[in-house]
């Protein structure tokens, strides 16, 4: 049986490598054949969350995030390592979408999209760090979803 | 990202992005794109259909530039963007603060109402 495509990278907390990450995510999605509208939620996810860790991580140990991209035959799955403090963001800072324009603050939209358009966020606390499982699946039709509630 | 003017004259700012609206595509464009949109103080019209990717970037970016036209009397409208990039509009309710036109004749309309 043949392997799932999958790709592995460590990048540093440096906005140059997101850059050259995201182009190298959009070739290996294009290469496993991901139909447009999975693509473009995985690689949403990669931007918000990506830059949530470089921007937002409380006292990092090092520089480097670990990234790995599986594609499976049902489902992306986008997984991030980091070593800064604890940091679950299905429990993120609140937004609200009904908010007029002369109130609108442009922090907490990364994080309120992963919530609100991937369908599984799995968080796991490590010994020194985070990991986070970030889900699209290839069947689901690329929808928002109504309710704002965690997967686990 | 790019930007494309497609009308700067003294009543109206109309103009076309291109490309992805991310980290990456933003990088040392926005001082361009502000110099076209807010600072010329008009009602304006941004044609999204080009887009190819948004991320909450690009959405703060346009959230700024609506802002900033509101503060002047003006109006910021987007025109026809692609549906997972109406997809990430809406889901962060920015269709309820931005019209989104389907049209350029709709555009027009919405940014004289």
């Amino acid at each position: 049986m043949a392997m799932a495509p999958v790709l592995d990278r460590t990048l540093r907390r440096r906005p140059e490598d997101l850059f050259r990450l995201a182009a190298e995510v959009q070739t290996f999605l294009d290469r496993a054949g991901v139909d447009p509208a999975v693509r473009f939620k995985v690689e949403l996810a990669l931007e918000e969350a990506v830059r949530n860790l470089q921007l937002h991580a409380v006292r990092p140990r090092s520089d480097r995030i670990q990234v790995r991209v599986d594609a499976g035959p049902d489902r992306i799955e986008l997984q991030l390592e980091d070593d800064g403090e604890p940091f679950d963001p299905r429990s993120g800072p609140a937004f609200d979408p009904a908010r007029p324009l002369a109130e609108r603050e442009t922090g907490g939209m990364g994080l309120y999209l992963l919530r609100q358009l991937l369908d599984e966020i799995h968080y796991q606390p490590l010994a020194e760090g985070n990991r986070l499982r970030l889900v699209v699946r290839t069947t689901a039709p690329m929808a928002a979803r109504t309710l704002d509630e965690p997967t686990e | 990202m790019e930007i494309d003017p497609i009308r700067l004259d003294h009543l109206v700012t109309h103009l076309a992005l291109s490309g992805r609206l991310d980290a990456g595509g933003l990088q040392g464009k926005d001082v361009k794109f502000t110099g076209l949109t807010a600072a010329r103080r008009l009602p304006t019209l941004i044609d999204l259909s080009r887009v190819e990717f948004i991320g909450s970037l690009g959405v703060g970016m346009l959230i700024s530039c609506a802002k900033a036209l509101q503060r002047h009397g003006a109006r910021l409208v987007l025109l026809n963007p692609s549906e997972p990039v109406q997809t990430v509009l809406r889901t962060l309710g920015i269709d309820q603060v931005i019209p989104i036109a389907g049209d350029l004749d709709e555009g027009l309309r919405l940014l004289a109402a």
